[in-house]
């Protein structure tokens, strides 16, 4: 049976429906973004896990220059380790024709029959190599999808030891060793530039040079050895002990440093990307339930203070102040229910469209929504407690509130001449201003919230557009200022400077640039990363190396310079010196100093003179690539000739990558987009719906007044409108600036940058569109209460109530 | 109808109230004697700002007062804290507001359970409503309701839970004469049939003759305390 306050508390709550509706939809956005990050992250994780069971990943991970297969009994000799994986792995140059510079092919042998002890792939699709055949590859998926490959049909050239290869793409995989192929917020990245070739290891032995021999270990500890996946025990053996055996066994072979799995590049990278996300889960659900805590306690607050005389009645007929309490927060959280109900279905239903957008970045073979019970529970509670604290000062206020003198109507507010008068400020522009003035500085608190929350709008619907500006700055900086060639040439193996004036005189093109391309490993302490070396001509003009925002930075003569993140990566700064060993020929080492670090907007790079290369390289000349400026009317006659050529292994031209760039990069940031969009408008409605419903609500005395003493519908509208559009302009530039603030926080994260630096101020066009929007909220918001201001009741005014 | 040697439920002695409002103080009692007799119906008459909502808003357990002391039978309301005070007008006190102070978003039944809901033994509300006469009426919202009729309402909801203490505040200050009269009848017809102590508070002197006592303030002070030998029906009532 519902007792006479429910009956009162559901239909108080509907001739507040617009006003329950618009909170609601608040905390619906605070429990959807909470719900769908929390289960993603959630669900990436459980995916992680079980890949990393299911395909046996290793704890234990080193690199060596060579080492007989007969050492593999020695390391398998050593106390807690449970099994041994020894390999080949060696990476070499693919040239693409959709890629301007060539990717990195990363070759891992596996045992023939394809299924090693750790590190096993999931095959996503086709079939695994053919035993014995050098010609067959497994590539990995991300890399796979970024270029369209299709098993049984595809092939790549690899450049292996200077030879290139053609290679059949039999099968697409995923392993638990290449999660992290691309860092989410980055859109281009390494999934092009970056593939894994899985091979028969014996068969292709010889093509490496490295017959009967292994240069990579993985192997897995014992289930009691401290550190290992899953393990408690603690022994005499530890993974230290472990690592030092494993370092103290291959150290004659060339043996670099073993490393435990919290070093493994791609689990490291997964880890922090993971924590950040982790991060985000809270801070943005935080802040809508922030607002919506915000629009309750000014809501409630004016419920209680125009049912004074309702609660004061409840007092005097003997409920006590806890009953009445109750019985606003009631009403408090039925609004926070409805809120939640709505939340928590918008948020599985988000989470599983986040999840598909991680998808792209993070890629385990399966990846399923979890929705975990306590989540969700703890979801729930949040907005309650969101609810609760919103209401609390206005539970407060219904305790002191003395059963007596609440009987008596509400004297009139207290005015007093604000400081903006005293300076004259308010004379320039007459009375109904003052209205609006005083009735703002009256009440500051909650001004300043309504501020704040405008403010939040603006800086959520920044963040959406944020990405837009961020692809925009890419491309204009990261990739076009950089890349000012038409067409970039790879030839097939490394021809001689004559090549570059047969390229000059081919018709159509206006100038050459040669380059000279190879495969690399840059080491500093531990860390190492293999990327393509690319050695350019003194004051090259067409492949440049552009800082953000739009700084060239010259190559020396002597040095290197490298892309930031890369330096990150590797912990260097400029004045270090790094190990660079190219991943070819004679496989020369040399010590380079770091001469600059490159703000680049994209990726990581390695750059150094054509010179320094051709020393380390011992040639006098030799080029295996060029760029090229076009006429662009010649352009398709030349990209044809230039197909025709037998030196020729690709032809990447710059219109055609733009075009999938910009295509890839809008399809995956407009749903995103569009949710931020939408959730920050609904702050903004919820904050000036309800400042606009509350304003009428408390001067409809005063405001009927003014229209019997002949003011017009519109002026008294104006005196409304005035008040929330102070707010509203007050807002817009905190928000702008909290907009900016929070997308370099969420971006400014530790291993985002991978291959995408963020820049980091929004541009002009992205604050008009977050202003527009909000302006435009605000306004449908405020017509929503027209109604209610034409419709004042000029008699009941006149009605004296004592 | 109380006679002066029936039990007094209700003592009040020296009782002074001071408002403070911010420099200046408002006395509004100066030291009020006051005993109540079970039964009997009193009328407070005085002029406006004497001090006979605060008298009985004290009486009733709504305030406290500033010095003095109030009985109800062997409890001391004068010390007594929000929760005593909030459990004595829960027990014991039915008020009648001249505003009516109904529930707008509840109906007159709904009005009268809301008191029912938390009272010990108490009318079924439709009972209550039948009393004043609105037992057709009960599924209408105050809006729906004349003022007379919501008067009605309120008193029906102040009686509904059988209380020891009836207390009106200018329960007609806000109706016209044949309506007001209306609901003095019930107020008397409560008084008699159900024995409630009432207190009712008016300016008008007419009204005072419906009375068993008449008591008299003036400034915060009681300026008369009278039995009233001629007690007439309300409908005999004019003013
Ligand atoms: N809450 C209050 N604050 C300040 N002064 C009050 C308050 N309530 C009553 N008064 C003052 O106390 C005096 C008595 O008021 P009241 O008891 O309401 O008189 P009555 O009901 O006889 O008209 C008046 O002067 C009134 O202004
Ligand atoms: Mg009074």
């Amino acid at each position: 049976m519902v007792t006479p306050l429910g009956r009162k508390l559901l239909r108080d709550l509907a001739s507040m429906r617009g006003q329950v509706v618009t909170i609601a939809l608040v905390v619906a956005c605070g429990i959807a973004s909470y719900v769908a990050l929390r289960c993603a992250y959630v669900s990436l994780e459980t995916a992680r896990d079980r890949h990393y069971g299911a395909q046996r990943f290793g704890d234990v991970f080193a690199r060596l220059s060579r080492a007989p297969n007969s050492v593999r009994a020695k390391l398998e000799a050593i106390p807690g380790v449970a099994v041994v994986e020894t390999r080949v792995v060696a990476d070499g140059l693919m040239p693409l024709d959709d890629l301007p510079e060539p990717a990195v092919g990363e070759v891992v042998g596996l045992p023939s029959h394809g299924e090693p002890r750790l590190n096993a792939l999931a095959l996503r699709r086709g079939r695994l190599f053919e035993p014995g055949r050098a010609d067959e590859a497994v590539v990995s998926e991300a890399f796979a999808l970024a270029h369209g490959l299709e098993p049984g049909v595809a092939t790549l050239p690899i450049v292996l030891e200077g030879v290139m290869h053609r290679v059949r793409v039999v099968g697409i995989a995923l392993s638990p060793e290449y999660v992290f192929a691309m860092p989410a917020g980055s859109v281009f990245a390494d999934d092009k530039h970056f593939g894994v070739l899985w091979m028969d290891g014996a068969a292709i032995a010889p093509a490496l040079k490295v017959d009967g021999a292994f240069d990579d270990v993985v192997l897995s500890l014992q289930r009691d050895v401290p550190g290992a996946a899953g393990a408690e025990g603690a022994g005499r053996v530890s993974r230290e002990s472990v690592l030092e055996a494993v370092d103290e066994v291959l150290r004659p072979y060339g043996g670099r440093p073993a490393y435990a799995r919290d070093l493994q590049p791609s689990h490291q990278l997964l880890s922090s990307e993971f924590a950040q996300l982790g991060q985000m889960t809270t801070v943005i659900p935080a802040a809508f339930l922030g607002v919506a805590a915000f629009l309750l306690n000014v809501v409630l607050g004016r419920v209680v203070q125009l049912q004074r005389g309702q609660i004061a009645t409840l007092k005097a007929v003997g409920y006590r102040d806890r009953e009445i309490a109750l019985h606003y927060l009631q009403m408090v959280t039925l609004i926070v229910f409805f809120g939640a109900a709505l939340g928590l279905a918008l948020g599985a239903l988000l989470g599983k469209g986040m999840l598909g957008l991680y998808a792209q970045y993070y890629r385990f073979p399966a990846l399923t929504l979890q929705l975990p019970a306590r989540l969700l529970a703890t979801a729930v509670l949040a907005s309650f407690g969101a609810g609760v604290l919103g209401a609390l000062a206005t539970v407060r206020h219904i305790a002191r509130l003395p059963p007596a003198e609440a009987m008596r109507p509400e004297a009139p507010a207290i005015y007093r001449r604000s400081w903006l008068e005293r300076i004259g400020f308010a004379r320039l522009l007459g009375p109904a201003w003052w209205m609006v003035a005083r009735e703002l500085i009256r009440r500051p608190l909650r001004t300043s919230l309504s501020v704040f929350g405008i403010a939040m709008s603006v800086a959520v619907i920044v963040g959406a557009r944020f990405t837009y500006d961020a692809m925009d700055a890419l491309l204009d900086v990261g990739l076009l200022a950089g890349q000012r060639e038409d067409v970039t040439v790879a030839f097939r193996h490394v021809v001689d400077d004559r090549a570059r004036n047969e390229l000059a005189h081919l018709p159509g093109v206006l100038a050459v640039e040669p380059e000279r391309v190879v495969p690399a490993r840059l080491r500093h302490g531990p860390r190492s990363r293999a990327l393509a070396l690319t050695g350019r001509v003194d004051g090259a003009s067409l492949h440049r190396v552009v800082e953000w925002p739009e700084r060239v930075v010259t190559i020396p003569r002597e040095g290197i310079v490298i892309t930031k993140t890369l330096a990150d990566r590797l912990g260097v700064q400029p004045g270090d010196e790094l190990e660079v060993e190219v991943l070819e020929g004679a496989r020369p080492i040399r010590r380079l100093r770091v001469a600059a670090t490159s703000r680049e907007l994209l990726g990581l790079g390695a750059f150094v003179s054509l010179g320094t290369l051709r020393a380390m390289l011992d040639e006098q000349e030799g080029l295996n690539g060029a760029a090229l400026l076009v006429d662009p009317r010649e352009l398709e006659r030349l990209d044809a000739r230039l197909r025709e050529l037998p030196g020729v292994a690709s032809v990447s031209r710059k219109d055609a990558w733009v075009e999938l760039f910009r295509k890839q990069s809008t399809d995956q940031m407009s749903t995103t987009t569009m949710i931020l969009v939408i959730f920050g408008a609904t702050i903004a409605i919820g904050v000036v719906y309800n400042d606009a419903r509350i304003a009428v609500s408390m001067r409809s005395r005063d405001l009927a007044t003014l229209r019997v003493l002949g003011f017009t519908t519109g002026e008294v509208a104006g005196i409304v409108y005035g008040e929330l559009a102070t707010c509203v302009l007050l807002g817009l530039a905190p928000g702008l600036q909290l907009g900016s603030w929070l997308m370099q926080q969420v971006f400014s994260g530790a291993s985002i940058e991978e291959t995408f630096r963020m820049p980091t101020t929004a541009s002009p066009l992205t604050f008009a569109f977050a202003v527009g929007i909000v302006v435009f909220a605000a306004a449908f918001s405020a017509l929503l209460v027209r109604d209610r201001l034409d419709r004042l009741d000029l008699v009941e005014v006149l009605k004296a109530r004592e | 109808m109380a006679e002066e040697s029936a039990a007094a439920v209700l003592v009040a002695r020296g009782l002074t109230k001071i408002y403070r409002m911010g420099e200046v103080d408002v006395v509004a009692l100066r030291g009020i004697d006051l005993e109540l007799y079970e039964g009997e119906l009193v009328v407070l008459l005085g002029a406006s700002g004497s001090g006979k909502s605060t008298l009985l808003n004290i009486l009733g357990g709504l305030d406290g007062p500033t010095a003095g002391e109030v009985r109800w039978r062997e409890h001391d309301l004068s010390i007594a804290d929000d929760a005593a005070l909030t459990s004595y007008r829960r027990e014991h006190v039915g008020f009648v507001f001249q505003f009516y102070n109904l529930i707008p978003s509840l109906t007159a039944r709904e009005n009268v359970a809301l008191v029912t809901e938390i009272a010990d033994a108490p009318m079924e509300p439709s009972e209550a409503l039948d009393l004043v006469g609105l037992g057709a009426r009960m599924d209408h919202f105050p809006s729906q309701l004349s003022g007379g009729e919501q008067q009605r309402v309120a008193i029906a909801r102040a009686v509904a839970k059988r209380p020891d203490l009836l207390l009106c505040d200018e329960p007609t200050g806000a109706l016209d004469f044949a309506t007001g009269r209306l609901v003095l009848d019930v107020i008397a017809q409560v008084n008699r049939e159900l024995g409630t102590t009432t207190v009712l508070i008016t300016h008008n002197a007419p009204i005072a003759r419906m009375a068993d006592r008449v008591v008299t303030m003036s400034d915060g002070l009681i300026k008369s305390d009278e039995r009233n030998a001629a007690k007439v029906a309300p409908e005999a009532l004019s003013w």
